[in-house]
């Protein structure tokens, strides 16, 4: 046996309880249901009784999942102007607010965004939380309790401080962390614009650009800020979306950060730890047209299954949203417009990105989420409006075709929609997806699409990078193959699961190749289907 | 049963050839001449001035204008010859013949138009706002007074004055196709796409047009409605074989995101470039299109030809270096690039000054500051375009013209040129 697969043994689940449910009763090829309310998820992210807002409080509102307690089920953490909100997951049938006495409360500083991996390799998921100036990590201490080891960590990051990731930069088996910062605001600093009726806030290009800043895990706890060491000191600032990946497959971690207004960065990692920008060279710094974008959200995915990761930006109202797909020899053209992405309708401010297989077809389509930035808009654009609809879309031989319309009422429902994470909370083997609200509770979108075949993969890798955060897997089933990277860190102000899911239609069999962080390539001979299997990594 | 009295009319026919012609002739031809004499007169009563600017309509240009020179006093002979002129693309000479002739008969309300016309066209906008307010007093209720003035308006950026008097043009005369055009433009312009597309689609019944159907598929498209913005382009591009027509079509078949959509796109913004060489939109459209079908080679040609045509628009270079890099030639990449980033570093200190010139909606102030600031990093040609825009609408402020000294020629910004590419370059 190539590869050692072993099911539900790790964590003490079983296979029973992650058989798919039955199909929702529905015709439409994706179908949703908003369950926060009924299942006890209340937090906002942000703040509505008070207006205008300045800058400072328009990009809020953090989600993400990480199974805190090991338990198989992952847990939600909601971040905002309101602090943080951690909800244990009760098999799918509730979430109970267990911030209490977790030690993540009270949280000064207006948190933003998290963060989450097992930095410190003791198999428990830890947190990072980034506030408006600064960041916060909690360490997992386990029985539900998290520890700020911040100032232990030697994490002395101060200013406004958006998206983060953790990866394994130099190869060392540890999860360093690179932290997107925004820009640099101060109390007497303008704030305001007077457009007609409205008090609109000023936007960031009147505000100098803070860079983000790269820290390496020397382990022990302790992490070391090494951005310029890195190569990373010329990237452009005002950074809100991070994500890393290893989209050359060449065993080490890639970053590409979003830019608001600003030059997109790419990094290309020499094996070693250091980065050149060559965001320019490959096509991913600006627009399809070459000019500056409202760069918000990331992620990586392959949409046209041809075993390249492709890039995801979101972007500001009424710019298109860049799909760069990545054509050989590492080269990224933006194809939005062929792939349907142009439309007017598609023009929302978009925060949170996910690529995502929702009908587990065996392609990954795709979420956005979207909320203007201005809080009194609609007194002067109420076309616009504050409040925008999230979308979800179905992607079809590589052109993706809005379908929220028919994919349920949440998406009718208009919010102001900052994260956008993404996990199969109910293990029915459906990606269910939330998206923080900063103008009432969260949605919840549980998946109820026809069912098909799929399988989840997690990694246990022999290295303090447990869960094997930043590997590659390609899965083979049929005449298909898929690509997932797996990384907790993707979308905007989120935290994903470290796992990969894989959609396989009416596919019976399935294989797999892992190429891990340090690079070991492994085969995977078969895999079973409709549940999750774990792969420790070969010695 | 028959009616006696009704007599049928080829009955009377048949009756003609039986009397001596002579004799029917006679009878008949006072009376015939009598008809046809009144009917001269009212006609010429009626239609006098119409059958005479006919008449004019025939003279070419310059037997016109000499015509209106010799005679100063037919006022019609010299409205007849400024409205050549000004078809004619020489608003200078009807200008000149034009205002002192309106200074003279200031009650003629549409030789008053006419030289404000003429003179707003000649580019001077003083004599012209002086003239068509003249008319608009004149005649209150004369459609076209208001509606001259509402394009000379909306032509130096008062877009809300000139909305008003549209509103009132259309009040007084619902049937103005070109006054509906324009409302629905200046709503679109606005943003509110419901409403300019009720206004574009009154143009369109009254007045079918290029300028309208374009309009129209602009706000279909901007309300998501592709399939019919699709064919209203089509309708604009049918009427008008322009560059923009072609641009805006190509634009919206690219929504359809199929490869035959594509491809008509394409065939449209070559013939964008070929209608207008100068059309930078039209290359851009053309490389981004070429690019995204794997056409690199294609859209080197394209992005070449248009940093000829403008050597200043950056990311024809970032775009150009991308599109060497595609194809694997990394010292062109890296030579094309290296002028991109020459041109890039302004961008904080000049998108912080876009900035401020974008919210201060047009404040004077904030646009001269970014004037300064593309002089200061050498885009005269950005310049002279803010430029125009402040000096539509204050053409006396006193920096104006000094800027304008400044913004004179080329951009100073030091573009070294593109690498020798014999490949790119053929044709």
């Amino acid at each position: 046996m190539r590869g050692l697969v072993f099911c539900g043994l790790l964590l003490g689940i079983t296979a029973g309880c992650r058989t798919a449910g039955p199909a929702a009763p529905s015709t439409a090829p994706l179908q949703f249901r908003d369950t926060a309310a009924a299942l006890g998820v209340r937090f906002q992210c942000g703040i509505s009784d008070v207006t205008p807002l300045n800058i400072t409080r328009m990009v809020t509102g953090g989600a993400g999942w990480l199974d805190y307690n090991s338990d198989g089920w992952p847990d939600l953490v909601l971040s905002g102007l309101r602090g943080v909100r951690l909800y244990h997951n009760e098999r799918g049938r509730a979430f109970r607010d267990v911030t209490g006495g977790s030690g993540l409360e009270p949280i000064s500083g207006e948190p933003q965004g998290v963060a989450s991996a097992d930095y410190d390799g003791d198999g428990r998921p830890d947190l990072l939380v980034t506030l408006l100036d600064g960041m916060k990590l909690f360490r997992n201490a386990g029985a539900g309790k998290f520890q700020d080891v911040t100032r232990a960590a030697d994490l002395t990051l101060r200013g406004w401080a958006t998206s983060a990731a953790f990866a394994d930069v130099n190869g060392d088996g540890r999860l360093d962390l690179y932290v997107g910062r925004y820009v640099h605001f101060a109390p007497g600093l303008p704030e305001y614009q007077i457009d007609g009726d409205a008090q609109l806030s000023l936007g960031p290009d009147v505000y100098d650009a803070r860079q983000g800043l790269l820290y390496l895990n020397l382990g022990g706890g302790r992490f070391r800020e090494a951005t310029r060491a890195a190569g990373l000191g010329d990237a452009h600032g005002k950074t809100l979306g991070v994500s890393f990946t290893d989209y050359d497959a060449d065993g080490d971690q890639d970053l590409y950060l979003a830019n608001d207004q600003a030059l997109g960065d790419f990094y290309q990692n020499d094996g070693r730890g250091h980065f050149r920008n060559i965001s320019l060279e490959n096509g991913t710094a600006a627009s399809g047209s070459g000019r500056r974008q409202a760069g918000m959200g990331v992620d990586w995915g392959d949409y046209n299954q041809d075993g390249r990761l492709d890039l995801l930006v979101t972007t500001f109202y009424n710019e298109p949203k860049s799909l760069y797909r990545q054509d050989a020899g590492g080269v990224f053209t933006e194809v939005g417009q062929s792939a349907g992405l142009t439309l007017p309708q598609l023009r929302g401010t978009a925060f949170g990105v996910a690529f995502a297989d929702w009908n587990n077809d065996g392609v990954e389509d795709l979420m956005l989420a979207n909320g203007h930035v201005q809080d009194q808009l609609d007194r002067v654009d109420a076309a616009t409006g504050y409040r925008q609809r999230t979308q979800v879309f179905l992607n079809r031989n590589g052109t993706f075709q809005d379908v929220s319309a028919d994919a349920g009422p949440a998406f009718g429902e208009k919010i102001v929609g900052r994260a956008l994470a993404v996990a199969d909370y109910d293990r029915d083997g459906r990606l269910d997806a939330v998206v923080a609200n900063f103008v009432g509770p969260p949605l919840l979108l549980h998946n109820e699409s026809p069912a098909s075949n799929w399988l989840g993969i997690r990694l246990q890798s022999r290295s303090r990078n447990r869960e094997g955060i930043g590997a590659l897997v390609t899965l083979t089933s049929g005449r298909v193959n898929q690509i997932r990277s797996v990384q907790t860190g993707r979308s905007y102000l989120s935290a994903f699961p470290a796992e990969a899911h894989f959609g396989l239609g009416a596919e019976t069999h399935a294989s797999a190749e892992i190429r891990w962080p340090d690079g070991q390539v492994q085969q995977v001979a078969e895999l079973k289907l409709n549940t999750v299997n774990f792969v420790r990594q070969q010695n | 049963m028959t009616n006696p009295r009704r007599v049928r009319r080829s009955e009377v026919r048949r009756t003609l050839p039986d009397m001596p012609q002579s004799i029917a002739r006679g009878r008949r031809l006072p009376l015939l001449l009598l008809v046809l004499v009144s009917l001269a007169s009212v006609a010429l009563f009626l239609y006098g001035e119409s059958l005479q600017r006919w008449r004019y309509q025939r003279l070419p240009t310059d037997a016109l204008l000499v015509g209106a020179r010799t005679h100063p006093d037919d006022l019609l002979l010299s409205e007849a010859a400024g409205e050549r002129l000004l078809n004619a693309g020489r608003p200078l000479e009807a200008r000149d013949l034009l205002i002192p002739l309106a200074e003279r008969a200031p009650q003629r309300v549409s030789l008053v138009i006419l030289a404000g016309r003429a003179a707003w066209q000649a580019g001077d906008p003083e004599a012209a706002g002086r003239l068509l307010h003249r008319a608009v007093e004149q005649a209150p209720t004369n459609p076209e007074a208001r509606y001259w003035t509402a394009e000379f308006l909306y032509s130096r950026g008062y877009a809300g004055e000139a909305r008003t008097l549209l509103q009132e043009v259309v009040q007084l005369s619902p049937g103005h196709g070109q006054a509906w055009c324009r409302l629905g433009e200046i709503e679109l312009n606005d943003e509110h796409y419901e409403r300019a597309l009720e206004q574009l689609d009154r143009a369109e019944k009254l007045q079918p047009s290029a300028e309208s159907a374009g309009h129209r598929a602009a706000a279909f498209r901007a309300l998501g409605r592709v399939p019919e913005a699709r064919v209203a382009a089509r309708a604009a591009y049918q009427r008008g074989r322009t560059a923009d027509n072609a641009v805006l079509l190509g634009q919206i078949l690219q929504l359809t995101p199929n490869a035959p959509s594509l491809q008509e796109a394409q065939e449209l913004f070559r013939e964008a470039v070929r209608l207008n060489p100068q059309s930078v939109e039209g290359y851009k459209l053309l490389a981004i299109n070429q690019r995204s079908q794997g056409q690199y080679q294609e859209a080197v040609r394209t992005l070449r030809r248009m940093l000829r045509v403008a050597p200043a628009v950056s990311e024809g270079y970032l775009l150009l270096g991308q599109s060497y890099q595609a194809l694997g030639n990394k010292p062109l990449a890296d030579a094309v690039l290296r002028i991109y980033r020459a041109m890039e570093p302004r961008e904080t200190r000049v998108s912080r000054a876009e900035y401020q010139a974008n919210i201060s909606k047009g404040a004077v102030l904030a646009q001269l500051a970014l004037v300064r600031t593309y002089l200061e990093v050498g885009r005269q040609d950005l310049a002279r375009e803010v430029l125009g825009r402040v000096r539509r609408k204050n053409p006396e402020h006193p920096e104006v013209a000094e800027l304008l000294r400044q913004a004179d020629g080329p951009p100073t910004l030091k573009i070294p040129p593109l690498p020798a590419d014999p490949e790119g370059d053929a044709p």
